[in-house]
């Protein structure tokens, strides 16, 4: 009896494909590795843990023969899924990817695989929350005439959430704040969107907003009380397909 | 008419947004368009919904009405001209303020603009076209909008307004010709259907266009939708979907959607309902919708000559399955796409996973509740393998007595206590829109 390896990964897409690289690279035999994330699990006896360091050159090697072997739309949903809050969730990539790489394309379909269908829950997680949050972040206008948004959405989302709002605005200077990952995407007017990581931004400099912001605030509020239908009233229909916990970020239901 | 000129932006939505709320349609999909780097806006293909109101319905477009200063006289309706009601007419500029302002904040996905008829239907559909145009034009707004298409206005103008519209409707109003004519003295079914047609036409000659040349203009993308009043008049069920059906099928509408009749004025034509609106009967013919548009089902096959409207304790699929027994149970790793969508509790999402996942292996009741198919209701009608999940016999009461949803909304006053079917056909012809006469008899 082998003893099992265990890698630990960082918590990004990058981080579980460089996981998969080292996998692969010590022909230890699938049976007896899994990837875990830092902290996910208590350490057991008789396995050997290694660190990952992350490898950006590692991870694309393994992006594009996904993108080769398998399929493009398995690298989108892969990278979906290790956005996810999720534990366990770098063990179920790395083993669709083991399936893939023998099957090919045709692993998305074999929903009965209990890997296939865990990786494939995991993205639907995913882009559930980023459908929701499309149409949940709200903006308000500041002095300096920035656009700004806070959200403290489940998944970490940011990433995937910035190419259809710099679609949308493309003239304007935007900003989504992740309160709770303390992440930002940035938007230039006018010119692309970028990540930054490891920022505080202070709550005064958020409520700094410009004079119209008041005005639209107070229309915006008259106008979803307004469209209520007292006769059909439904709170729980409500919060079924709004849930609270999106709620401390939007003026009309604050 | 000077001291609406002093009315602020404020009151003005609260009045026109108060009067555009009855109409249903506040879906923004069906047309994905990238801003391509310039103006503002995009849509995608799925639509998004930014807000839920109170009773539970999205909020997707800015719902508003241009004017409710409206010179018919339909019953039904708050802002006929009998009505002594506050009056209020928007300017373009206002609307489109108001757009773009609630747009970068990502309030809403678009704009919705219906009007009473201002002097008459040209006029009105001109400032319509107006709007949207500054919208468009000026403002450079690529988001989604959706527009009215005013009854008895002069076709070209409706022309204009569908090259910068996504969506337009036409509503009905009343399933049956008698109906409107009783309802809606101003309007006749003759000169609602036409728009309609006009609409119908210029959409497929728009794309047989694209077709040939990649930058033809684009009329209505996101088709047509329609709207009926549910339970004001006595239609049935089958009439009401029999409607829709040659609707989809004669005008190639996108949607039709059913609006449950809330009283708003005192009329003798009107029936009083005491019990809230039905609710319920909405709920189901949006279930008989989806049965029509996806699931391959045609309105005769959900009613019998006995049953002319829904059951009220079953949806209708489940009531189609029970009346067809001799058609179960099904076998899940046999049976094609279309017959796996016949099966009650089983839908467009599930049935997909099930062909796909069953070319690798037979599947069996655990592999199919891991895929996330429900099986609560489809349980009676599949088998696995050949076996049924439980020793259970098809059987009309027994199933029956088990399906019934306690979640769902029932009418207040009836509640299902677990009696058999049988019993129930007391209330096989009950009608929704006439709880009162009902309640008078003691039935209730």
């Amino acid at each position: 009896m082998k003893t099992r390896k265990i890698f630990i990964c960082e918590d990004s897409f990058e981080g579980i494909l460089t996981g998969v690289f080292e996998a692969y690279i010590c022909r230890y035999g699938h049976d007896f590795i899994s990837l875990e994330l830092n902290g996910e699990d208590q350490p057991q006896f008789f396995c050997e843990y290694y660190p990952v360091e992350t490898d950006i050159v590692k991870a694309t090697k393994v992006g594009q023969a996904i993108r080769k072997k398998i399929s493009f739309d398995a690298y989108e949903m892969l990278h979906e899924a290790s956005l996810a809050n999720q534990t366990k969730k770098a063990e179920a990539i790395y083993r669709f990817l083991v399936l893939g790489f023998k099957m090919g394309p045709q692993v998305m379909s074999h929903l009965s695989n209990p890997y296939i269908l865990s990786v494939m829950k995991l993205s639907k997680a995913v882009t559930r929350e980023l459908q929701r949050l499309e149409g949940f972040v709200r903006f308000r206008e500041l002095e300096n005439g920035i656009m700004f948004s806070k959200l403290a959405p489940k998944h970490n989302q940011l990433i995937l959430l910035a190419p259809h709002f710099a679609d949308r605005f493309p003239e304007e200077n935007w900003m989504i704040y992740d309160e709770d990952r303390k992440a930002a995407c940035i938007h230039k007017a006018g010119q692309g969107w970028g990540m930054v990581s490891n920022i505080k931004i202070e709550k005064e400099l958020m409520s700094q907003v410009s004079e119209e912001e008041e005005l639209f605030l107070k229309l915006w509020k008259s106008f979803t009380k307004t469209i209520t239908i007292e006769e059909r009233k439904n709170a729980r229909l409500q919060m079924n397909m709004m849930p609270k916990m999106y709620w401390k970020n939007m003026p009309e239901v604050e | 008419m000077d001291y609406l000129s002093e009315m602020n932006v404020g009151e003005k939505l609260q009045i026109l947004a108060d009067a555009a709320k009855y109409d249903v349609s506040c879906s923004s999909s069906g047309v994905k368009r990238s801003s391509g780097g310039s103006g503002i806006g995009n849509a995608t293909a799925a639509g998004i919904c930014h807000s839920f109101a109170g009773d539970g319905r999205c909020i997707s477009l800015l719902k508003i009405l241009m004017s409710n200063d409206c010179v018919y006289d339909c019953k039904y309706c708050a802002n006929r001209v009998s009505n002594d009601v506050p009056r209020a007419t928007f300017t373009p500029q206002e609307i489109c303020d108001l757009t773009i302002g609630f747009y970068r904040r990502n309030y809403i996905e678009g704009l919705f603009l219906s009007s009473g008829v201002v002097k008459n239907a040209s006029y009105t559909m001109e400032l319509i076209y107006m709007t949207i145009r500054l919208l468009r034009e000026v403002h450079r707004f690529k988001g989604y909008i959706h527009v009215k298409a005013i009854p008895g206005a002069d076709p070209l103008i409706i022309e204009k307004t569908g090259f910068l519209a996504d969506r337009m409707s036409c509503n009905l109003e009343l399933p049956t010709a008698e109906s409107l004519k009783l309802l809606a003295p101003n309007k006749t079914r003759q000169t609602i259907l036409k728009p309609m047609r006009q609409i119908q036409n210029c959409i497929s000659q728009s794309k047989n266009e694209l077709i040939l040349y990649k930058h033809a203009p684009d009329f209505v993308p996101a088709g047509q939708s329609t709207q009926m009043i549910i339970g004001a008049t006595p239609e049935t069920d089958y009439q009401i979907v029999s409607v829709a059906e040659s609707l989809y099928n004669k005008f190639s509408l996108k949607r039709v959607y059913y609006s449950a009749y809330i009283p708003v004025n005192q009329d003798n034509t009107l029936p009083a309902l005491p019990l809230g609106p039905p609710l319920l009967r909405e709920h189901r013919l949006y279930q008989a919708d989806w049965l029509l548009r996806f699931y391959g089902f045609n309105a005769g096959e959900l009613f019998t000559e006995k049953q002319q409207n829904f059951n009220i304790f079953l949806d209708p699929k489940c009531n189609w399955a029970l009346q067809h027994l001799e058609q179960f149970p099904i076998e899940i790793n046999k049976a094609d796409y279309y017959t796996l969508l016949r099966i009650p509790g089983i839908g467009v999402t599930s049935a997909k996973r099930i062909c796909q996942a069953r070319k690798f292996n037979l599947l069996d009741f655990d592999d199919i509740k891991k895929m996330g198919v429900v099986l609560k209701r489809a349980l009676y009608f599949i088998t696995c393998k050949g076996k049924l999940m439980y020793p259970i016999k098809i059987d009309e009461d027994y199933i029956t007595r088990n399906l019934v949803d306690p979640k769902e909304r029932l009418p207040k006053g009836i509640s299902y206590d677990g009696g058999i079917y049988k019993q129930l056909s007391l209330f096989d012809d009950y009608h929704f829109g006439q709880d009162n006469i009902l309640a008078n008899q003691g039935v209730i």
